[in-house]
């Protein structure tokens, strides 16, 4: 007699109902509004990104493979439509140099932890991701701000794992030293 | 290059890094303003069903829901109930469209006070012309034109769907402009919900808020459709 095996477990990764436009908003809005301002859309700037990227997830979402994580496809929406919209904007070299040249002293230099809490300390990271391009500064922000893995990233951006890696490799070397030479310039350290 | 061969961040760049992490979310009003505008083109772009009382809802929305519901709700209630709503007052508009409508003085035992006083129309600009009636279709009278309202309220209340409907359609038919538009497009909007269909009726509700944007039936809606949910 044949024996009938007991059912399978459901995936615990596959969600019941692929989500809608609404329901990303509704969870990733945050999620999205930081990753295009890390990529370097200016503040007031990021209402109208977001806005476009919300539109092109209602159109791309008949080919968003619910089983996977939001938001690594969703960082790829963000970095192309940021791309899109800075290609008109300034390069990152003339963005370290006009910030620089305005960066003035505090009257005292606060412990890299105290400064973290304050603005200055977030607009030294938007002018240290400024210093480098955009497919750098997109596995940067993925990878330690976001904490996405490398497959994940490698996915959004649909570029291989390797390039994925050394990247983000260049991209840290590059960040750490800005950091250091712009938090000297700026008393920060 | 394997991620472990990756060199880490300075500690001052992993510190930077960290605080990036606690960057505070949007505002609660650069949310809502955002999905305002998101809906807007969402909808008209057709990759989104209309639906006025979603879970990011219009801040007009909210106020709305919050404002007014059991007033509104206290008051059809006891129109469909007791029939006294058309005689109370709720729906008199006379002067709303311009158009001449001779006063139907009410029996006396109708003549009772709704519990919940509602406000006033608004009023219409001076010289605004009266709305274009469809061709055939007759001029606004209240009598005819309120029984098949009440007939449609009425049918509402005791859940027969279909008589409901088909005095709205009546109605449509006859007073596509009439007084009473306002009313039998929010009943229309709540024979939907009572059936079930409930992305029709929020796209009725949708509808029926852009063609009447200070509409006192808007909270109805809202509570209507915020139920069915």
């Amino acid at each position: 007699m044949r024996r009938l095996r007991p059912p399978l477990p459901a995936d615990p990764v596959t969600p019941a109902v692929a989500p809608d436009v609404r329901s990303l908003y509704r969870e990733h809005l945050d999620y999205v509004w930081h990753s295009l301002r890390r990529l370097g859309v200016p503040e007031k700037d990021v209402p109208d990104v977001a806005h476009d990227v919300f539109l092109a997830v209602a159109r791309a979402l008949p080919r968003y493979d619910a089983r996977r994580p939001a938001r690594p496809w969703l960082f790829g929406v963000c970095f192309r439509v940021a791309s899109d919209q800075l290609r008109l904007f300034r390069n990152s070299r003339e963005v370290l140099g006009a910030l620089a040249a305005e960066a003035e002293p505090p009257d005292i230099a606060p412990s890299p932890e105290q400064s973290l809490l304050d603005g200055e300390a977030r607009r030294l990271v938007e002018d240290c991701l400024a210093t480098l391009d955009l497919p750098h500064r997109a596995v940067l922000i993925m990878h330690d701000i976001a904490d996405h893995r490398a497959h994940e990233i490698a996915e959004a951006l649909d570029i291989p794992l390797k390039t994925v890696y050394s990247r983000l490799r260049a991209a840290r070397l590059r960040f750490s030293s800005v950091a250091a030479q712009l938090a000297a310039q700026r008393g920060l350290r | 290059m394997k991620q472990d061969e990756t060199p880490p961040l300075s500690g001052f760049a992993a510190d930077l890094l960290r605080a990036e992490k606690r960057r505070p979310p949007p505002s609660a009003g650069q949310r809502r303003s955002l999905w305002r505008r998101a809906h807007g083109t969402l909808v008209a772009a057709g990759l989104l069903t209309p639906a006025v009382w979603s879970a990011a809802p219009t801040a007009a929305a909210v106020v709305l829901s919050k404002v007014g519901i059991i007033a509104i709700w206290s008051a059809v209630a006891a129109g469909i109930v007791t029939g006294a709503v058309t005689t109370a007052g709720w729906i008199e508009r006379p002067a709303e469209r311009g158009t001449a409508v001779t006063p139907v003085a009410a029996p006396a035992q109708d003549r009772r006070p709704l519990a919940v006083a509602l406000p006033a129309p608004a009023p219409v600009a001076a010289g605004a012309p009266p709305e274009a009636e469809r061709p055939g279709e007759r001029r606004p009278g209240r009598r005819p034109e309120q029984a098949l309202i009440d007939q449609a309220r009425a049918a509402l209340a005791r859940n027969d769907l279909d008589t409901a409907q088909r005095a709205l359609d009546e109605h449509d038919r006859h007073f596509a402009r009439g007084l009473f538009r306002q009313e039998r497009e929010a009943l229309g909007v709540l024979v939907l919900v009572r059936a079930g269909q409930i992305p029709q009726a929020r796209a009725a509700a949708v509808s029926f808020e852009r063609r009447f944007p200070d509409s006192v039936f808007l909270p109805l809606l809202a509570n209507a459709l915020g139920r069915a949910r």
